[in-house]
Formats: C-alpha cells, structure tokens, sequence
C-alpha cells in the first residue's frame, strides 16, 4: 500500500458560542489527521457538535481557536481572497435535500452556479457551462432531462444527487459530508452510499464523513471519531473501532444498533438519563454522569485522548489505567 | 467512467418531468381559484379604464374631460338615475358614472405608486436589517418603530402641512407612513430564508453577501413581500379616498372617488346616488385587491402542499 | 391466540385535483392479542394511511375507502357512528407519531395532558385523574414531580415518553405506533423501545410498530408485514421472513443496509424508485426493479402466496426464490 499523503490535518480545534445562558462550547480540543483519498468518519449523537466541526473546517463558522492545516499550510490565517479560492478544494454536501438547493434555481442553475461565482466560466459562456452540468450530471447518475427542473419536482434521492454534484462541480480535492443519507429512505441510501464510494475511488476524494448511523460509517470509513458534547471520546481505524470498541460511550452506541437478524442481540447497554446541556460546562469526563464506570475523579481531573493500541485513542481515564498508556496525540501521526 | 453509467436510476415511464417554469406553476394554481380570478378580472376591467380614460384624455387634448367630467350643466343638478344618465348626476349637473369612470386613475395609479415607494423605501432597509441583524437591526427597525408608533392621519397631515397640498405631497406621505410596515415584512421574510441550508451551500462556494441577498435570499423571499404588496394597494387606495376625503387630498374638480364622497355628504338625504356609487366603487375595487392578494399568497405557496 | 384486530381487503384512494392517489390496495393484516407486528415500509408505500385508516382519521374528502373492513374485536370500525368511534380512540385504540415535537400541546402542562387523556374516556374525579396520571409518567421512566413541566422543557425522547405515557393510559387493547423512535438518537431510541417492551408485557397491549428499519423490528416484534407502493408484499412470523425471505423487495431492503456484523464491501442497492401512486403499473407494482422479474410480471399482477405456516409473499417466484445465505 502507497504511504498515502496528509491532506487535512486539525489541531485543538475549539468553536465556542456565546448565548445568553453562557458559553456553548459546540467543539472543545478536537485534532485528528486525515490522508488524501481516505474517509474519516464523524460519530456521535444530537448536540455532540459533529456539524460544528465540519462546518468549521470549512471556515464556515470561524473557529474560536485551533489550527487547520490543509496540505500544509493553516488556513486560518488565509485573507477573504486566498479563503474564497481555497473553497474550490472544499467542499460540503449536507443532510437535508430540501432545504440545501435553491428552490429558485433548475437543476443546471445550481450545479452551474459555483462554477460562475469562483469564475471559472463567465455567465455568457453558455455551451461550456452546459458541456461542465452535463458531465457532472453523468458523473453522479442523474438523467439529462432534469435539467430544466426545480428541486420541489424531483424526490429526496435525485435531489442530493444534485448536491453532490454541485459540490464536485469545482473539482474539489476534499468533502464534508454532512450526514448526507439521513434524510433518504433506506432504498435509496444505498444508492447514494454507492455513489459516493464510487465517486471516491474515481476520483481520489477525501471525505470527512459525518453521520450518527454507525453501520453507514463502518461501511465507508478508513477510521472513525466519535464524539460526546464536543469531545473526542474515541479514534481509531475503522476495524479497530468495531472489534474493540474502548470507551463506554462508544459501546453503548454501538449496542443501542438494532440488528437486522431477530437471533442476534447485541449485549445492551442502557444508558441512564439524557444528554446533559452543552452550556457552561464544567471540567472533567462530559458523558461521566451516565457512565456505569464512573469514579469521583472523572469529574475533577483533566480527560486527554490517549493511545491505548498503536492507532487506537480513547478519552477515559479508567480505561486507560487498565493498559499502559502511552502518549498523547499531538506528538506523533497516526494510521 | 462505464461502472458509473450502469447506476444510473431507472427512468421510470410513468413519470412525467413538467418542465414549466416557476411562474407557470404558479400561475397554473392560481387559475384554480374562483374567487381571486374574479379579483383578477376586476382588477383587469379598471385597469383597462384606466387606459380608456389616460387615452382618451390625451387624444382628445382633455375637451370631453373638460366638457362633461368638469364642466357644470346646473340643470341637471341632483338627477336621479336615469337612462341618459346612469348613475344619475352630482350637484354640479355632471354625469356622475363619468366622473367615476375618470376618477380610476387617481385610486389605481396613486395607490399602486404609494406602495411602490414603501417598498422602495422599506425593503431595502429591511433587507438588511435582517441579512446583518445585531446593531444594525436594531437601528433600523427602532426607527421603524417611530414612524409606525404615529397614526397615519396625523403623519399624512403633517407631510402635507409641511409640504403643501399636492399630488406629489400626497405620495410622498402615503409612501413614508408604509415604508415602516414594509420594511417588518421584508426583514422578516429575509431572517426566515438567511438561515436556509442553500444560503450556506452559496457561502461554501465563496459567494459574496451581495451575490447571496440578490440571487439566492431575495427570489425566494419576495413571494410574501408580494402579497403585501397586493393587499396594501387596497389600503392605499382607501387612504387616498380618506385624505382627498378630507380635503388634505386629490381637490375638486377632480373626480377622484373621495374628493366626489366629501361633496356628496351634504346631498345625502336627497341624492343618495351621488354617495353611493362612488362608495361601491371604492369598495369593489379594495375587495379585488385583496381576493387577488390572497389567491396571489395560496399561489406562490411553495410546493408543500402536496 | 385470539384476534383483535383484522384488516380484510382495505382499499384506500385520495382523490386530488391532478388524479387519483391509490394508497392502499387489499390489504390483509391480523393482530394478535399481546402481539407486536411490525409494519416495515419506505415513505409513500402507505404505512401511515394505514394506521389512519383504522383509526379513522383519514380526512374524508380527499380520502375514500374504497372497500374494506377494519374489525375490532369483530366490529367493523368503519361502519359504526362517529360517537363510538371517537370512544374507542385513545381508550381502546391508540396511536402514537412520529414526531414528538409537535404531538404534544405546547401550552399545557404535561401532567395536563395525561390526564386530559384519563378524564375525556373514564369517569373519574379530577384528583383520581391526576393520581393516574402520576402513576402512567413514572411507569414510563420520568419522575412525577416533572408532572408540573411544559413540553418544551423535555428533550426529544422524553417527549416521546410522555407521548407514550398518554397513549397508553387507559390501557388500550391496541396500540399503533407510526415511527415512534425515528426523529431520536440511538441510544434514547434503545430506551424507549426497551421502556415499550416492558410496558407491552405489563399490559398486554397488542402494537402494530411502524418503521422502515429492519433492524427494529428483528428485534421487537414478534411477527412483521412488508408494506410496497400500497400493498402488503409479504408477512408472517418475524424469525420466519429474517431467516428466509421470499419477496424480491423484501430480499433487496435486506441487502441495501449496511450492518455492523457485515464485511461486506458494496452495497446492493434497490435501483429506482416506488411507483407513483397516481400511475401504478397494471402488472406487479415491483416490476421495474425487481432483479428475478419476468415479461408475466409486467402484465399480471400477483396474489399472496402462501408459502409455509404463516408465511406469505406475494410474488410468482415465492416458492423458490429466497434470501437464505449461499
């Protein structure tokens, strides 16, 4: 296997939100790395800031501090000017195919439209533009003559076909994919899974997969990060993640999966209570309160990721008593 | 590339793909609703004497205006409805189904630009109001808030007093007291549409915030912006009539609707007709508008009827 | 086991302006007393005109029924008058949605609505209502003093529970609930299908569970029905259709999800899309995406077939094709 180059790489990345009952702390310390062409899965349930993470990659919301490093370089400090061309590298496909397209637009409008707004083609260039929407359209399988339709006549799948053409329309090297199958029927779920894994090896995409299905991550992802109210609580290689799965909150998510096959059960974990409020957190373990493990210091004591298996970190100190942990991420690359 | 095209979904035979523009849906809806096409039809039939009147004014150098819409034939004073003169006639001897037909264009035409010149106004300023929202939202609309906070009677008045009376000062007055009002609806519309996925879709791409609030915000936030546009017409026409009415307004010998109601009031218990036909007049036209209004707003309803 | 609740041959269209929508086509479905069936179906086959129809909340322009009966306890629903059938609902009948933000009345409080829901079937005092009410919100796992709280200060799923605490508090016979854990997250999805599980036993009450996840019902529901573009395409016992699947759709629904327990690589994905309801072929419905089809399909439209106990599935090749692994 070629040693595949880093392509993304994002250190102690925080985007904390100023409300009127105090500071939402959405993403708090998140670094990982991912390589060109490799997927990187996203895990975690409502408010556990997957979305803000994503969105803040793409400076979409500015990062409260951190660093993101895109083939080298920070893109944190990057002027308006350097940002907007750097857009055309990456790109976000999102979750809801009705509320992400224009309903004024037709389908050639909307995937053309990058393509006019970082000037790659000018308005009056007719024909190149149509040549550029007729092979993004191929590309990711829908008909010719939708063309000339809008968003409302067509059905969910067809519809995010449309957003991931438009996100590809400007060739970029890098996509957040946010929650991209959620809102479609399982039928259809698998044809877009399909097309995006497809438009991945073609094309030597790099996806940061988003999603809180964690049979559609081990499906697509090379590893998976999960995350809790803002936290990472778990990273690893894909693989790694479902064999072994470390941290409590990861194997409760996991048992909580209904399993299509009545004479399996998963050993469940029920978890107690509710996700608690994101506002004004306190130090120490953010998912202690539910957790059947935890001891008095969970709350108090700082909770770093820490390497338990080569490629493998879980953020729980009483997990990583039990093996002899080694350092910290930050120091060395993973995967 | 091949792997790619054998996925490709099956095109189904019973679709049909409708490849009408938004306007002929629209458009396609709005048909079906009796009650708004017979506002429609009104609209279209004052409308056209609008244009009969304008034209025959201009062709005629204002001779039949001057003879039969102003100028005085006392002994006709106070007809009642007859066959020579179907609405009967005014104090003056005129005609008074003529006086009317020619008082179209003050309603139509002041109205319609009233609320142009609110939104003209208005819009923008709510616009951006609710595309930045912080200080400048409140800036903005606490302005608002002062001008909505006065009657619009006394605003009028006011214009006008510091003004003087004329056509222009008329508009200016009608135009600024709904400029306030304008300004909520687009602001309102804008926030509801601001936070749109699609909005964030354009920004991922690096659009700027002008090319956001033309081509993506506005579109799809005029839709009520132009049913208030509709309905207000209604109002301005009324309030044109008010203030002709009390003589702040269009001035005799004008047939403007309401300069002919403030005349007739003396005359009522004699010549009713002089009152009421012009009264009718009014209330039909206000009633169009807003049956059209409405059919307008269930028209451009976006698609989740289905 | 005796039989609640039985569909036979219910036909339901809504007629719009642009056609005739055709919903439902001759469903047959059986409900056991103390049964769980799981109604499995992808947006617009029809699951939740379905529910409607038996609780007879279909809004009666547009929709029709055609032809059908809906028997309880072998009272056909659809004939009775509009007092007995308001009688039976919520008291003998209940239903749950999928939405627990906007079940629940906004400006009442929680306890209010329980035993709003009490008072309206049973004639008890106010304070006795309350006094159940109390019981029915700690029998769902929320503590009573929280009795006092607006639905906007619950999350999600204890909305939900709330939504489940009303349904069931005057202990109906039959439950039905429409995606009950599908806007919630996994984890409080497990509890509230664990806290359903338990109540089930407690009450005996016989659910239908609607969702379009295989998965919940594997593990849920004792039998299930398979529900495509209007039709029931296969039913019978739960373990017996896992283990051993005879409809095309129902064999193509089980290979498009990606499983955990699974290595596989790709997923086989159903091409197409559901017919149009407005425009259904006249041969089976299933035709234009079934890999197993045949030129007769097109023109002919299948019955049940009855495959073994209480198995069915309605497709020529029942007998011999199958998801049973190589």
């Amino acid at each position: 296997m070629t040693e595949r180059k880093e392509l993304l790489r994002v250190e102690h990345l925080k985007k904390y939100f100023e409300t009127r009952r105090g500071t939402l702390s959405a993403v708090d310390d998140v670094s990982f790395s991912i390589n060109e062409g490799e997927t990187l899965g996203v895990v975690g349930e409502s408010g556990c800031g997957k979305s803000t993470l994503g969105r803040a990659i793409l400076r979409l919301h500015e990062p409260t501090s951190g660093k993101i490093f895109f083939n080298g370089e920070n893109i944190l400090s990057y002027d308006k000017i350097k940002m907007k061309k750097l857009r055309s590298s990456m790109q976000i496909i999102f979750q809801d195919p009705y509320s992400s397209l224009n309903p004024r637009m037709t389908v050639s409008q909307a995937i053309a439209a990058p393509l006019i707004i970082q000037g790659i083609f000018r308005p009056k260039e007719k024909d190149e533009i149509q040549k550029k929407v007729d092979e993004m359209m191929t590309l990711v399988g829908l008909a010719k003559r939708f063309a000339n339709s809008y968003p409302h006549e067509l059905d969910g799948g067809r519809r995010q076909r449309i957003g991931i053409a438009r996100a590809l329309s400007l060739d970029p090297k890098f996509i957040v994919c946010d929650e991209p199958v959620s809102a479609l029927d399982v039928s259809i779920q698998a044809q877009i899974l399909n097309l995006m894994q497809e438009l991945q090896e073609q094309l030597g995409l790099t996806y940061l997969f988003i999603t809180h299905d964690l049979s559609v991550v081990k499906h697509l992802s090379d590893n998976i990060l999960v995350m809790y109210l803002g936290h990472v609580v778990e990273l690893a290689d894909s693989k790694k993640l479902f064999k072994n799965p470390l941290h409590p909150y990861t194997k409760a998510l996991l048992s909580a999966i209904p399993i299509p096959d009545p004479d399996l059960s998963m050993e469940r974990i029920l978890l107690e209570g509710e996700i608690t409020s994101p506002i004004n957190l306190s130090i120490g373990c953010r998912f202690a309160k539910r957790c059947s493990l935890m001891r008095p210091d969970c709350l108090t004591g700082k909770i770093e990721l820490k390497e338990i298996e080569p490629g493998h970190f879980v953020a729980c100190n009483i997990v990583a008593s039990k093996f002899n942990s080694r350092c910290s991420i930050g120091k060395e690359r993973w995967v | 590339m091949c792997a790619l095209n054998n996925k490709i979904t099956v095109e189904s035979k019973v679709e049909t793909v409708r490849d009408r523009t938004l306007f002929q849906q629209a458009w396609n809806q709005f048909k079906r609703n009796r009650r708004a096409m017979v506002g429609l039809w009104i609209i279209a039939t004052l409308v056209f004497i609008l244009i009969v009147t304008i034209l025959i004014d201009f062709l005629t150098d204002y001779s039949i205006y001057d003879s039969f819409v102003i100028k005085q034939n006392l002994r006709n004073k106070l007809a009642k409805p007859s066959l020579k003169h179907f609405l009967g006639c005014d104090e003056f001897g005129r005609d008074l189904l003529l006086r009317i037909l020619w008082g179209t264009k003050y309603s139509l035409l002041l109205g319609f630009s009233a609320v142009s010149l609110s939104f003209l106004i208005g819009g923008p300023f709510g616009m951006i109001a609710g595309f930045y929202g912080g200080k400048i939202d409140n800036a903005i609309m606490r302005v608002m808030d002062v001008f909505m906070a006065c009657p619009f009677i006394l605003l009028a008045m006011a214009i006008v007093a510091a003004l003087g009376i004329s056509t222009t000062n008329l508009l200016i007055a009608l135009g600024v007291s709904g400029m306030a009002s304008f300004s909520r609806v687009t602001r309102a519309s804008v926030m509801a549409v601001k936070d749109m996925e699609y909005v964030e879709a354009a920004r991922a791409v690096g659009a700027s915030d002008l090319r956001i609030i033309v081509q993506y915000i506005f579109p799809n936030a005029m839709a009520p912006i132009l049913v208030q546009i509709t309905l207000r017409i209604g109002t301005a026409i009324l309030l044109v009539a008010g203030l002709s009415y009390i003589g702040l307004g269009i001035q005799p010998p004008a047939p403007e609707w309401g300069a002919i109601l403030t005349s007739a009031k003396m005359y009522m218990r004699d010549a009713w007709h002089i009152s009421a036909f012009p009264g009718l007049f009014l209330v039909t036209t206000v009633v169009a508008f807003n049956l059209f209004g409405d059919g307008l707003r269930d028209a451009l309803d976006p698609k989740l009827k289905k | 086991m005796e039989k609640i609740l039985e569909i036979k041959n219910l036909t339901v269209h809504y007629e719009i302006e642009d056609g005739t929508v055709h919903a439902l086509n001759e469903i047959n479905l059986v409900l056991e007393e103390g049964i769980t069936l799981g109604l499995i179906g992808e947006t617009g086959a029809g699951k939740t005109t379905l529910a409607k129809a038996i609780m007879r909340i279909i809004p009666q322009p547009p929709g029709k029924v055609v032809s059908g009966e809906v028997l309880f306890n072998g009272t056909n629903l659809l004939k009775i008058n509009k007092t007995a059938m308001r009688k039976i609902r919520g008291e003998q009948i209940s239903m749950i949605f999928q939405d627990p933000m906007s079940s629940l009345n906004p400006v009442m409080k929680v306890g209010d609505q329980i035993a709003e829901a009490i008072k309206t079937h049973e004639h008890i005092s106010s304070v006795e209502a309350n006094q159940k009410a109390c019981e029915m919100i700690e029998l769902v796992g929320i503590n009573a003093e929280r009795m006092e709280e607006y639905p906007h200060q619950f999350s999600g799923g204890m909305k939900q529970r709330v939504v489940i605490a009303i349904a069931l508090a005057c202990s109906p016979k039959v439950l039905i609930a429409d995606e009950p854990t599908t806007a919630l997250d996994v984890t409080i999805q497990a509890q509230v299908l664990e806290m359903m599980q338990n109540l089930k036993k407690k009450f005996n009450t016989a659910t239908i569970l609607i969702t379009h996840d295989l998965g919940i019902v594997a593990q849920n529901c004792e039998k299930a029905a398979i529900i495509y573009a209007g039709e029931i395409v296969e039913r019978g016992v739960t373990r017996e259709i896992f283990k051993d699947m005879r409809h095309p759709y129902t064999i193509g629904l089980m290979n498009s999800i990606p499983k955990i327990h699974s290595d596989k690589q790709r997923l086989s994905p159903i091409t197409g899309l559901m017919p149009d309801p407005m425009s259904l072929p006249s041969g089976c419905r299933f035709y234009e995406r079934c890999k197993f089809a045949i030129e007769k399909c097109k023109h002919e439209a299948p019955e049940m077939v009855h495959v073994g106990g209480e198995h069915w599935a309605r497709c020529f090749f029942a007998k011999s094709i199958s998801n049973r692994v190589e």
